[in-house]
């Protein structure tokens, strides 16, 4: 199952913790977390999805929470749709129907899915044991999939695009 | 209570305004007098902190701009975009659409226009301002960018080029084929790509053509081009999505991602 988030208070919930694994991601916050890069384009691929379900599995969560954090999903997006670039993503779900809900954009203006126009992403468990941050990028290291050391052996098996260990 | 004390300055003022964005230039200092702060072109920064008249911790704070928050940058660290016109730092661009569903740019209190910059050789272009498509406003960006470029190397000299020479200091002269049709669009078949890829990763092109050049080529074979409200670009046929991305955080420059029945299938490094 995937939604959008459109309560108000949720969002500014989930924007706090995407705002954590920001500053996390950049050094400004202390973690055990292990840091994997990757192709931040991979994010939107079949096998990414596989991959989602396996850290939800992993992890024990029942969901985690697409966000975009820029263009700013407030002043832009809400402001313009009435509703925040974000999806609540279900365990169980199909790589079919992730990438459908990455790619369904607004009735207004498809091109504003939040699988196309973003700058800057995150991917959030509720309980915070990884996440993803990542910057749209021409490169193939700007994306960030934070982990359990423990883990990085079974998603390298899993996702190979992600075995580099950029920094600890 | 707070007193503000007016001090007049007597400065040695070279007479011609010709100095970055037109100010007075002090011959002795070679700083500019905005009027409030002296700039050091030398530097590319203000000699002093910001300030304001009523007490604040930061003076001019755009909280959603961090980079705001330096007191000693010019025009929010993008002086091709921006500029303080009084030596504060003051508002950006702003961007709302309108019941047409179109994008519409209003011009911040510290927005750069091509004519504000001394030595320009450009004339005749429309306002960028407001009420204007965002392949104008492009369009419009790429000729001030164009104004400023040719301004900083030769001052107050002034240049006069026509239009081809200003399309080919851009770096959009036809140097070849940007690609044909179909998946991967249009890159991946063009003249002078090169396969980038890494590792696992999804395929990565790097091509010599400009992305007005990929966009020509695009709509040549097909596809059907819708803009988002801030002005991403978007292509489409059929199950193909090509998505420009003016400037990527890695490389600064504009790319392109390709998306095959939703699913990213590659990236391109445009010039």
């Amino acid at each position: 199952m995937t939604q959008w988030i459109s309560d108000d208070k949720q969002f500014e919930e989930l924007f706090l913790e995407c705002q954590t694994c920001v500053f996390i991601d950049n050094g400004r916050e202390p973690t055990s977390l292990i840091r994997l890069s990757f192709d931040d384009a991979g994010i939107c691929t079949r096998s990414f999805a596989a991959l989602l379900q396996k850290l939800l599995e992993w992890s024990g969560d029942t969901n985690c929470f697409y966000v975009v954090l820029r263009p700013d999903p407030v002043h832009y997006f809400h402001r313009l749709f009435g509703k925040y670039p974000a999806l609540e993503i279900g365990s169980g779900i199909t790589p079919e129907e992730y990438l459908s809900a990455l790619n369904q954009g607004p009735e207004q203006s498809p091109a504003d899915a939040v699988g196309t126009n973003y700058a800057e992403r995150v991917i959030v468990s509720p309980s915070l044991s990884w996440f993803v941050h990542s910057y749209q990028s021409s490169g193939d290291t700007d994306g960030h999939l934070w982990i359990p050391s423990e883990w990085v052996d079974r998603v390298a098996a899993i996702y190979p695009d992600a075995a580099v260990v950029a920094s600890a | 209570m707070i007193r503000i004390c007016e001090i007049s300055i007597k400065h040695s003022y070279d007479g011609a305004p010709g100095s970055f964005t037109g100010k007075e230039r002090d011959t002795e200092s070679g700083n500019d007098y905005f009027g409030a702060r002296y700039y050091a072109s030398s530097m590319g920064r203000w000699l002093s902190p910001d300030w304001a008249e009523s007490p604040s911790n930061i003076p001019y704070a755009i909280l959603s701009d961090p980079q705001s928050f330096n007191l000693y940058s010019y025009g929010l660290n993008n002086p091709l975009k921006n500029r303080d016109f009084d030596g504060h730092s003051c508002d950006p661009d702003y961007s709302t659409t309108d019941k047409n569903g179109n994008m519409v740019v209003h011009a911040g209190q510290c927005h750069l226009d091509w004519w504000d910059i001394p030595g320009h050789a450009w004339v005749g272009f429309g306002n960028i301002i407001t009420g204007q498509t965002p392949k104008q406003v492009w369009t419009g960006v790429k000729q001030m960018f164009y104004a400023y470029s040719v301004a900083l190397p030769f001052g107050q000299i002034g240049v006069s080029l026509g239009a081809a020479d200003g399309l080919i200091s851009l770096g959009l002269e036809a140097d070849g084929a940007a690609g044909a049709a179909g998946e991967g669009a249009a890159v991946e078949a063009g003249a002078q790509s090169v396969d980038v890829t890494k590792g696992n990763s999804v395929k990565n092109w790097k091509t010599n053509a400009s992305p007005d050049q990929v966009s020509k080529t695009l709509e040549s074979n097909g596809f059907s081009k819708s803009t988002t409200a801030d002005g991403r670009i978007q292509f489409t046929k059929g199950d193909t999505q090509c998505t420009m991305y003016p400037k990527a955080s890695s490389t600064g420059g504009p790319s392109m991602q390709v998306k095959v029945g939703g699913e990213v299938v590659s990236k391109v490094r445009m010039k």
